[in-house]
């Protein structure tokens, strides 16, 4: 007998259906497997038939293939279990045909029969968005969010059989929990002490979605600030929600109870991660790397002078195009990856900050170290920000700093702001429209021109710094539209030269 | 420009300088009993008058080396990177050096050798040098230049390279190294060491070909302190090369001063426990002059090109204790960024103040007046 079950697999953050065919027959007893099934994938045949059999159910003493379909694209993971074990079910007629009529399935199978959840629902479930689907309990709301269909599950193999059959009831769900407020429980900008510049740099990043990076010995709060700024993010949009949830679906980060990402995710890899862990690979999986995970979020790269300068430069690509494309020789695939990047380095081996007279660190070491930050990456970040240690007196101090709701709602406003003018953030200001965004007075023009004329500034410079006056300008509490001497004298405080002496 | 040929007494020199068995303390010893070129034939032949310096092994081992050295090669050096060499008993020798205990057997010099007649004062500090450190031994040096002083100095980074900057801009300098005069160390300090050797003067007491090594250093910081009448360290930590030239120059009878500074400041911390030790202060060039015997018609006189109000008083009175950075100025301004960006635009404009790295520092030095160069 032949049966045949629709389900679906996972390449980078995209579904592909996987028609999974079975066929059970005369022959010597046995299971074979077709259609680049990977390592995971393969093991089914134990799985399922375990499972089979813990569920009381027979498992045929017949020859059972099963070819996955299309047989040249590669199958990875164990979410073909479930539909491999219905297969074999209908297939030796346990189960009735029509029951599984326009149902597409997913699940990994458990030895003992259970139900198991398997990363990646969302964009699998994506695959047929209007189909009806049974996914494993956990994913159950992450495909609700894709497909207009009915989704349903149970807890195990022997409860699918039943309910299939009508003889059983279907697992329940627990209805959606409400949406969290914005700044959820989230660490607090009121813990960090002191810091004016610091904090004020973190605002204007939050506000213009500028690329950030903190210079400073360790110990003087680089990480405790940039793991505030996700909660100083206002919630994501609908649709660039929805990619996030696929890509950290497909990745098998643990999505938010509700299943939809809503806040600005934050991803901190350490400085030992490999290219393909930041960027996403693998040999046939492709998984999305944390740039991808770190979608629509914020991207922290601590001891950034640690990474090995070829991951680093990795970046670079999604840097500019807001994602990233890996080719492998059997397949090709484009990850989303907008995201903003805060990075934090020490500024030489020694960690006393450069701080003149103190570092103890010769020339040619100091050089080294910034030199593993290629010219390039450091160029895209707007804001440079050198951090110190805090005094003590700062420490102790009993007054609380400002907190993260009261900064959040004058990013929002800026951001709104921005949004209104340019449809974006101001850090993605294309360079043509620069001048009709953001409009220059008098004033701040002779201040460019000079620092121009003293060779302080590249032309790519001048446009960040423009950028950046822009969203200094727009966090003004009465903000104007044209940008003031002021604001772009902020703006070149804020992106402090390294290595180079300014006078 | 005209090729110098060197004498055969002066080609024999370096090559008995360069020969490893050789020590300086045996070269000076035979050298002062005969001739370059006796010594060398005394070695080749073996004689007993050099060969009783040596045990017998060393002897055997420098006999070998004058069989087999190419002495050719070392003139063409000589001529190549026009060095003058002169012996400890050569009436070249320079006068300074001539009663030192420890004088080098054999000099090694590149550029103007008439710098020498002249009174030397050594200026001298940290690599790890601050803005105002390295300012204020760039206007000690052009004062004491344009009054005819040879600035002495170690081409080392930070504040010695400051120094022989000033004293090139107002008159003459003296770089001493810890290596042969064929090559530059530090590389990056090409272009000044090739002025310094076509127009000033660079000593060694190593032959061409010796590269720089660790123990050189503090031999070089024996002879720029053997070479001044007075030694001013302007910034050093705790432990450091310049803290070696004050100790080698107290032992000779020269004169040590020393820029004081902030107790909060590292790099003056060698400095001010050098006061504390009893070396005279330098609050101003006149002080120096003063110990020289000159005087100093021309007291210094503050200078302000731009008139410092409001915020930027209190901004440079910070900075004047220790360097900072826009985070800690806007803390102790407690005002927001904004107005204290204002006025340290204005002041880094008017190169008041410095940034290097994120930290200000004050770039002026409140120490000596910037006098004219002649």
């Amino acid at each position: 007998m032949i049966a045949s079950v629709t389900s679906a697999t996972i390449l980078g953050a995209r579904g592909y259906s996987v028609q999974v065919e079975v066929h059970v027959g005369r022959g010597l007893p046995g299971f074979s497997m077709l259609g680049l099934p990977d390592e995971a994938c393969r093991e089914a045949r134990d799985r399922v038939r375990a499972a089979v059999l813990s569920s009381g159910l027979n498992w045929p003493d017949q020859k059972i293939t099963v070819n996955l379909a299309p047989p040249h694209h590669r199958k990875t993971g164990s979410g073909l279990d479930l539909p491999i074990a219905l297969g074999v079910l209908m297939a030796t007629e346990q189960l009735a045909a029509e029951c599984l009529a326009e149902i597409c399935v997913i699940g990994e199978l458990g030895l003992d029969g259970s139900i198991r959840s398997v990363p990646g629902v969302a964009p699998m479930v994506g695959v047929h968005p209007e189909a009806e689907w049974i996914v494993p309990a956990d994913g159950v709301r992450e495909a609700r969010l894709v497909t207009s269909g009915r989704v349903r599950s149970t807890d195990s193999l022997r409860e699918l059989v039943d309910a299939l059959a009508g003889i059983g009831g279907w697992g329940t769900v627990p209805p959606s929990a409400p949406h969290e407020s914005a700044v959820d429980l989230g660490p607090d900008l009121a813990d960090v002490r002191g810091q004016p510049v610091a904090r004020f740099a973190l605002e204007v990043a939050a506000a213009g979605g500028h690329h950030l990076l903190f210079i400073g010995p360790p110990g003087s709060g680089k990480t405790m600030l940039a793991e505030r700024l996700p909660y100083l993010l206002p919630d994501l949009p609908h649709d660039l929600s929805l990619e996030t949830t696929m890509v950290q679906s497909a990745a098998g980060v643990r999505l938010p109870p509700g299943g939809l990402v809503r806040r600005p995710p934050f991803r901190a890899p350490h400085h030992t991660s490999t290219a393909p862990a930041l960027v996403g690979g693998g040999a046939h999986y492709l998984r999305p790397g944390e740039i991808s995970i770190a979608h629509g979020g914020v991207l922290f790269l601590d001891e950034m002078g640690q990474f090995a300068p070829a991951v680093i430069d990795c970046l670079r690509e999604a840097l500019e195009t807001g994602s990233i494309s890996i080719s492998r020789a059997q397949h090709h695939v484009t990850l989303p990856a907008r995201f903003q990047l805060v990075g934090a380095t020490n500024p030489c081996p020694c960690g006393e900050g450069l701080r003149p007279g103190v570092c103890r660190c010769d020339e040619r070491s100091r050089r080294r170290y910034l030199g593993r930050l290629s010219g390039p990456i450091l160029d895209r970040f707007d804001l440079r920000v050198a951090v110190e240690r805090s005094q003590v007196g700062e420490l102790m101090a009993t007054e609380p700093s400002e907190s993260s709701a009261t900064v959040a709602k004058r990013v929002e406003r800026a951001r709104n702001l921005a949004f209104e003018r340019s449809g974006g953030t101001n850090a993605s200001i294309p360079q043509s429209e620069i001048d009709a965004f953001a409009p220059l007075s008098t004033a701040a023009v002779t201040r460019l021109r000079a620092e121009l004329d003293a060779g302080h500034l590249t032309g790519r410079g001048l446009h960040r710094v423009r950028r950046t006056a822009r969203t200094i300008a727009d966090l003004e509490p009465t903000p104007e539209e044209i940008i003031d001497e002021r604001h772009v004298e902020i703006a070149l405080s804020l992106r402090t030269a390294i290595g180079v002496e300014r006078q | 420009m005209t090729v110098r040929v060197p004498s055969h007494a002066e080609v024999v020199a370096a090559a008995l300088a360069s020969l490893s068995a050789m020590s300086p303390t045996r070269l000076r010893q035979a050298l002062s009993e005969r001739e370059p070129e006796g010594v060398w034939s005394d070695i080749s032949v073996g004689r007993a008058n050099i060969r009783q310096l040596f045990s017998h092994e060393k002897f055997r081992q420098l006999q070998y080396e004058v069989h087999r050295f190419d002495i050719d090669s070392t003139r063409a050096q000589l001529i190549a990177y026009s060095i003058r060499v002169v012996t400890c008993i050569s009436d070249d020798f320079p006068a300074a050096l001539r009663e030192d205990g420890d004088k080098p057997p054999v000099l090694f010099l590149r550029g103007d050798i008439s710098i020498l007649q002249h009174r030397m004062v050594a200026i001298v500090g940290t690599r790890r040098a601050t803005a105002s450190g390295r300012a204020t031994a760039t206007e000690l040096a052009e004062q004491l230049a344009a009054a005819g002083i040879v600035v002495v100095s170690g081409l080392a980074l930070g504040v010695d390279t400051a120094a022989h900057r000033g004293a090139m801009r107002c008159g003459s300098t003296a770089a001493v190294v810890g290596c042969g005069l064929d090559r530059c160390y530090p590389a990056r300090h090409q272009s000044v060491f090739d002025e310094i050797s076509e127009r000033h003067l660079v000593i060694s007491e190593w032959p061409p070909g010796t590269p720089p090594a660790p123990f050189r250093f503090p031999m070089r910081n024996r002879l720029i302190s053997a070479f001044s009448e007075i030694v001013v360290v302007v910034e050093s930590g705790d432990t450091g090369g310049s803290l070696i030239t004050a100790r080698e120059a107290l032992e000779r009878g020269r004169t040590v001063m020393a820029v004081p500074g902030s107790p909060r400041v590292a790099t003056s911390s060698g400095t001010n426990a050098l006061i504390r030790d009893g070396a005279a202060p330098v609050t101003s060039v006149g002080d120096v002059f003063d110990e020289l015997g000159l005087s100093t018609s021309r007291q210094p006189v503050p200078q302000s090109t731009h008139r410092v109000q409001g915020m930027a008083v209190e901004i440079v009175h910070e900075l004047s204790q220790e360097s900072l950075t826009l985070n800690q100025l806007v803390e102790r301004m407690s005002t927001t960024i904004g107005e204290v960006v204002v006025v340290v635009s204005e002041l880094l404009r008017h190169q008041i103040i410095t940034e290097s790295n994120g930290w200000f520092e004050l770039s002026r030095s409140m120490l000596v007046s910037g006098k004219e160069c002649q």
